[in-house]
């Protein structure tokens, strides 16, 4: 008995009626709200770099997470990269892990199906041995800049008849993209 | 289990280092400075391992951080101890008083949680992509996770030059995630986010009331470049904490000369060259107010105590480079010159960047409102904010002025890029000095007088 007059009592402090003060208070809060709402809105709808914060990054990013919530990292990694990182996964599967790996210069991946806007993609060394670490990739420059780091490399990324002269054993040139050790059967 | 003590030991770390240094802070303060504190200190002792020639692995960090908690705790022993005795649970049952409820900030917190929830969501999905952290922060962070040191080998392969020269402080945070086998390390980026929002905050709701502090910072985490940068892993995000809640601490030491404020400000400014070099200008212009207050009140230890303290991590990393290493940075023209035509480029640049609502929406077009409409406060001590925002801006300008341009990327390239994200780290400043004046104190009080206080 003294349990259930306690949960009355309870429920009778949870139900009590508003005052007419608290009442205003809550017409004021509302109204407030509505100001708010309204300054939101009128950034979201006069600024186009709001919306594009209120309406791409935040609401159609999210929705977007939620739909694709099962994606795993590669085809993450894919969506962002497309090509550049698919071919990365070849030259991952075909090379050890201590690989110095010799790649083509810059000008040798234009009009390729490879990313061309901007720096990232594998045109750039440094972007490339990001997602091949710990082996390492280097290029032409290297020859210049450090060489004694240009006559270690291992492998050879052979593109658009570039790099046969870089092989150390006669290979048939053709225009296919290949992955090839410098040295017959492995590395030096 | 071990991401969750790894990342707590850090929070800890930094929480009691704060806590240690200004106990009357609020929680909220506190809590936010946590995680910056408690990774850069991290940083600087994995950096002494890697100087001593230790390997550090993720075993070690840990212990290490829960001894120099245990240290810091001993250290502040009596004060811990009489609030654990002062702290009083009280259970019983209060009548729910509607008026104490704050709806309108509840409404404010309730879109500022989207915007997090939002920048979590992304982070933990995505993988790192952007270019910058790909060949650079984030390589590096791979390499030193693997090797267990700072001087990683792709020093040795010509790699990473470019980022590698900057100091360690992003690079060792976003290795811890790969030490703890963890595939991504943007989640850093929330930590950061959030240590921000939260430090802001609490460091606003010292000197206005609830709903004013909650919209100003819920303004500050939509902005364009915030969020933007909120969701890269780069070193931009953190700048901002650093030099801007640095540089606010150090207004308000100005103004208020709690010791625990400037030591504060000289632990976030010094950690501030601890992430980018080139955030020296930061410290530089804070030491140049405190020297000609030295001299006027011809009392040269704060200047000391924050010089020492802000400028050690510079000079550190300085020799770290130039001798185990071997990089000098040579980017500059080092002596006096004048370039009509570069200042000309600088200028049309500055006409595009400095109030551009497309990168930082209303905030700088605001402040110069506010510096306008509250003239009369320009006459006060919280002239000490402008002062501050203006000469590092000055400075800021001038190191891009003195840049190499044989050396270095061509002008109109660095401002486009560089200059852009590194003007970020003003918009706190902005946002502080709008939030405190008085036009602001006074619409912002229209809401809250309805409210019931105890």
């Amino acid at each position: 008995m003294k349990k259930k007059k306690q949960v009355n009592k309870q429920k009778n402090v949870l139900l009590q009626k508003l005052d007419i003060s608290t009442k205003k208070y809550l017409f004021f809060s509302f109204l407030i709200i509505i100001f708010f709402t309204l300054i939101f809105s009128g950034m979201y709808f006069c600024f186009p770099t709001y919306k594009n914060v209120f309406l791409d990054k935040i609401y159609k990013n999210t929705r977007f997470i939620f739909k694709n919530k099962n994606v795993t990292l590669e085809q993450k990694y894919k969506i962002r990269m497309g090509k550049d990182y698919q071919f990365l996964r070849v030259i991952k599967k075909r090379t050890p892990e201590d690989a110095i790996i010799l790649f083509p210069p810059k000008e040798f991946f234009k009009n390729t199906e490879f990313n061309q806007k901007g720096s990232w993609g594998l045109k750039d060394p440094t972007w490339a041995t990001y997602f091949l670490y710990p082996r390492i990739v280097i290029n032409e420059k290297w020859e210049k800049d450090f060489p004694e780091i240009y006559n270690k490399y291992t492998h050879v990324f052979l593109m658009n008849e570039w790099g046969y002269d870089k092989l150390e054993y006669p290979v048939p040139i053709n225009t296919e993209k290949l992955i090839l050790p410098r040295v017959k059967g492995g590395k030096k | 289990m071990m991401i969750f003590m790894t990342f707590s030991l850090i929070i800890l770390l930094g929480f009691f280092l704060v806590d240690l240094i200004s106990r009357e802070t609020n929680l909220k303060l506190k809590f936010g400075l946590s995680y910056p504190v408690g990774m850069g200190v991290t940083s600087i002792y994995m950096f002494m391992l890697d100087v001593v020639g230790i390997k550090f692995t993720l075993l070690l960090i840990n212990v290490l951080n829960f001894i120099i908690i245990c240290i810091i705790l001993f250290i502040n022993r009596h004060y811990q101890i009489n609030r654990i005795k002062s702290l009083k649970f009280n259970f019983t049952f209060r009548k729910i008083n509607v008026r104490r409820i704050n709806f309108v900030w509840g409404f404010l917190f309730l879109l500022l949680i989207i915007v997090i929830s939002s920048n979590v969501n992304r982070n933990i999905y995505w993988p790192v992509y952007a270019y910058d952290s790909v060949a650079g922060f984030d390589l590096s962070a791979k390499a030193i996770a693997q090797e267990g040191k700072i001087a990683v080998s792709l020093f040795d392969y010509g790699l990473n030059l470019r980022r590698g020269v900057y100091p360690p402080l992003s690079s060792t945070a976003f290795s811890i995630p790969y030490m703890l086998r963890m595939s991504s390390s943007k989640v850093i980026m929330s930590f950061f986010f959030i240590s921000l929002i939260m430090a802001f905050y609490g460091l606003l709701r010292r000197y206005v009331k609830s709903i004013n502090a909650m919209f100003f910072t819920l303004l500050l985490a939509i902005t364009p470049e915030m969020y933007g940068y909120g969701v890269l892993s780069n070193s931009n995000l953190p700048g901002v904490i650093f030099i801007g809640i640095g540089g606010l601490f150090f207004c308000n030491w100005m103004i208020e000369r709690k010791q625990s404020d400037l030591i504060i400000a000289a632990l976030l400014l010094g950690l501030n060259v601890w992430l980018r070099s080139d955030g020296v200008v930061f410290n530089l212009a804070a030491s140049l107010i405190l020297l000609i207050d030295s001299i006027k009140k011809r009392n040269f230890k704060s200047f000391l105590v924050f010089s020492i303290i802000s400028f050690a991590p510079f000079i550190l990393w300085s020799f770290y480079l130039r001798f185990k290493l071997g990089i000098v940075q040579d980017r500059f023209v080092n002596h006096p010159y004048f370039d009509l035509q570069r200042l000309h480029i600088m200028q049309l640049f500055l006409n595009k960047i400095l109030i551009s609502i497309d990168m930082y929406g209303v905030i700088p077009i605001l402040f110069m409102i506010s510096l306008i409409l509250n003239w009369k406060q320009l006459k006060t001590s919280k002239s000490i904010y402008p002062i501050f925002i203006f000469l590092s801006l000055f400075l800021y300008l001038l190191v891009y002025y003195q840049l190499d341009d044989v050396k270095q990327d061509p002008i109109s390239s660095m401002m486009r890029n560089s200059f852009r994200r590194g003007y970020l780290v003003f918009m706190p400043l902005y946002l502080f000095y709008i939030s405190i004046s008085q036009t602001s104190i006074k619409f912002f009080n229209i809401f809250e007088l309805q409210r019931k206080h105890k």
